[in-house]
């Protein structure tokens, strides 16, 4: 696949929520190993009124007006501002793209920018797009209680969005793998949100972060070696590792058990929270811009959580 | 690689940085220490103590006490009895 990637921009949720905030709503919460374990002390929560589509449509308006061609449009939420219409149809009104394009959504959460490019890539090799974009936006801090220690304090509510043009030379995306396991659907879920109703159960946010732990530091280093057999690569032919930021603890362990470089392995979930399918779109647009990333450099991006699910491929940028 | 018992009682107390002393009959009801997010840091030094193979136990993501987490890696062949 020949792709080129024009253009990233981003949008955090108006609202700062830092630790300290939220040990003086939970005042027996042991904040310093919430930190040790995390990593993570600022967060980003949307408004009342400001939802996932909101977040995506200020992103997509960051992006210099550059929209005028657009012929895909593919939004990657779990946020969506109704159970139908579609999110994507939406925002191509919101964003005033053009009427003659496709639409549509992927309900994918922390691998679904993977799972996006890899549809994107596979469009324009077939000629049925020139120039797409990834929409990403969640607003998690929507479902999760304020006093759920186990989520609460990892994830943060953002909007993305990517501009991927169809290009000739050595420009490659991919090849890519991807991992399902819906055994493991259980440990990352809010019930009742759709048509499924389950009464005597609650409507929260729910994660059973050791079960998610187990599912990331199997899966994870085992896609990787996956990834580099499917392209005859060694893990030294990589440039830069992008990797969904979920927290610390599970960042320190792949970066342990791959050997991975710290130099290599790029993470910003101390500043900003894991922000679900936009962790990669906006770890790779602050690497751009901090000179670190460069074109021409091979990366990696692997996203993996809630399905449970995988993706992860290799990028010539 | 295998662990003896007491490796694993010596890895569990270090894992949490648990103030009382650990057993075999210690579990997530008496460490105070021992919560959610204790197990991370339980469940990452298992890991590594076992060379990558606990995180292919899922079992292991529900056990509660240290006498469970022997069982379940005694079945798993992860146990040094000698």
């Amino acid at each position: 696949m020949k792709v080129k990637f024009e253009e990233i921009s981003y949008h955090f949720g108006s609202k700062q929520e830092n630790l300290a905030l939220l040990k003086s709503v939970n005042p027996d919460w042991d904040i310093d190993k919430i930190l040790s374990t995390t990593g993570i002390n600022n967060r980003y929560c949307s408004g009342d009124t400001e939802t996932a589509l909101d977040l995506a449509v200020e992103a997509g308006n960051k992006l210099n007006g550059q929209l005028d061609d657009i012929d895909l449009l593919i939004f990657v939420t779990q946020s969506p501002d109704y159970i139908l219409p579609t999110t994507a149809c939406i925002a191509q009104d919101r964003l005033g793209l053009s009427k003659h394009i496709a639409a549509f959504d992927i309900n994918l959460g922390c691998s679904g920018y993977v799972y996006a490019l890899s549809v994107v890539g596979s469009l324009m090799e077939t000629n049925q797009a020139s120039r797409a974009l990834i929409l990403c936006a969640d607003t998690y801090t929507k479902y999760i209680s304020i006093h759920d220690r186990t989520s609460r304090p990892l994830f943060s509510d953002a909007g993305s969005a990517t501009i991927i043009t169809k290009s000739e030379g050595n420009i490659n995306l991919g090849p890519f793998i991807y991992g399902t396991d819906g055994s493991g659907a259980d440990s990352l879920v809010v019930r009742n949100s759709a048509s499924k109703i389950e009464s005597d159960k609650t409507s929260d946010f729910y994660m059973n972060g050791a079960e998610v732990l187990l599912f990331t530091m199997s899966s994870v280093p085992r896609g990787v070696r996956q990834l580099l057999d499917k392209a005859s690569m060694s893990i030294d032919d990589v440039d830069y590792f992008l990797f969904h930021q979920a927290s610390k603890v599970v960042m320190s362990n792949i970066a342990t058990k791959l050997n991975l470089d710290d130099k290599k392995f790029l993470t910003n979930y101390q500043d900003h929270g894991n922000t679900v399918s936009c962790t990669i779109p906006i770890l790779l647009k602050q690497k751009i811009d901090a000179g670190i990333v460069k074109r021409g450099d091979k990366l990696m991006m692997f996203g993996f959580g809630v399905g449970l699910s995988y993706g992860a491929c290799l990028i010539d940028y | 690689m295998k662990i003896t018992k007491a490796a694993l009682i010596t890895l569990i107390s270090d894992a949490l940085d648990a103030e009382d002393q650990i057993t075999g009959e210690s579990s997530m009801d008496s460490i105070p220490e021992w919560d959610s997010l204790g197990h991370l840091s339980v469940l990452t030094s298992l890991d590594q103590a076992t060379d990558g193979k606990a995180s292919e136990i899922s079992e292991l993501g529900e056990s509660s006490s240290v006498d469970m987490i022997f069982n379940i890696l005694k079945n798993e062949n992860l146990i040094d009895e000698s």
